[in-house]
């Protein structure tokens, strides 16, 4: 659990900060960090799924 | 300061004006790598400065404390690439790795935690999270952001 709890917290920090810099308004910025963040989650847990499937 | 070129690297023809970037520029820059959130704070940014600043801040801290990660020190002999790699974005969080490595604190491996592998990626991305912050502070001295 705490794995997932860190990349969930690792998301969010890169999406604020990516929002941050990335975009000049308020709404783009929220917009661009969400997507962001669900980018970096979704993609870290189909990674896991993944390499669950893998006979690593 | 300006400065101004004739042509054109498209084949354009007239002058080219090509802005600098003004030397208050490249201090905020220095100074938002040195201590993350300072170069934003100083331009009175204050929001961006608590954000950014208190997003590098919690992921080093986090990363070494709490998930007992480690810092990489640049100049070790004999060290492969990917040891320099880690080291140069360590770097990226500025005078905290540079009072960490005067002090000879964080760089003890914790590989028995559980959350070691974790804590040494988040301290990584802490300082290439900083090196944009630096960035965005140069760009806003330089009058090339809102």
């Amino acid at each position: 659990m705490i794995h997932f709890l860190a990349m969930v917290m690792m998301a969010a920090v890169v999406g604020l900060v990516f929002g941050t810099v990335g975009r000049d308004t308020a709404r783009e910025r929220v917009l661009y960090g969400l997507k962001v963040f669900a980018e970096f989650t979704g993609i870290g847990l189909v990674l896991a799924w993944v390499l669950y499937f893998l006979p690593l | 300061m300006t400065v101004v070129k004739s042509g054109g690297s498209r084949g354009e023809s007239g002058p080219v004006t090509e802005e600098r970037a003004p030397s208050r520029a490249w201090l905020m820059g220095a100074l938002a790598w040195l201590v993350p959130g300072a170069g934003h704070l100083w331009q009175g940014a204050i929001i961006r400065a608590l954000v950014l600043g208190g997003a590098v801040w919690a992921m080093f801290l986090t990363g070494l404390w709490y998930m007992g990660g480690h810092l990489h020190l640049v100049p070790k002999s004999g060290a492969g690439v990917l040891w320099h790699l880690f080291g140069a974005c360590n770097l990226g969080t500025g005078l905290i790795y540079l009072v960490c490595w005067l002090a000879e604190a964080g760089f003890t491996e914790y590989a028995e935690l559980p959350t070691f592998e974790y804590g040494k990626i988040f301290i990584v991305v802490a300082g290439l999270l900083n090196y944009l912050a630096m960035l965005d502070a140069f760009d806003l001295a330089a009058r090339r952001k809102p």
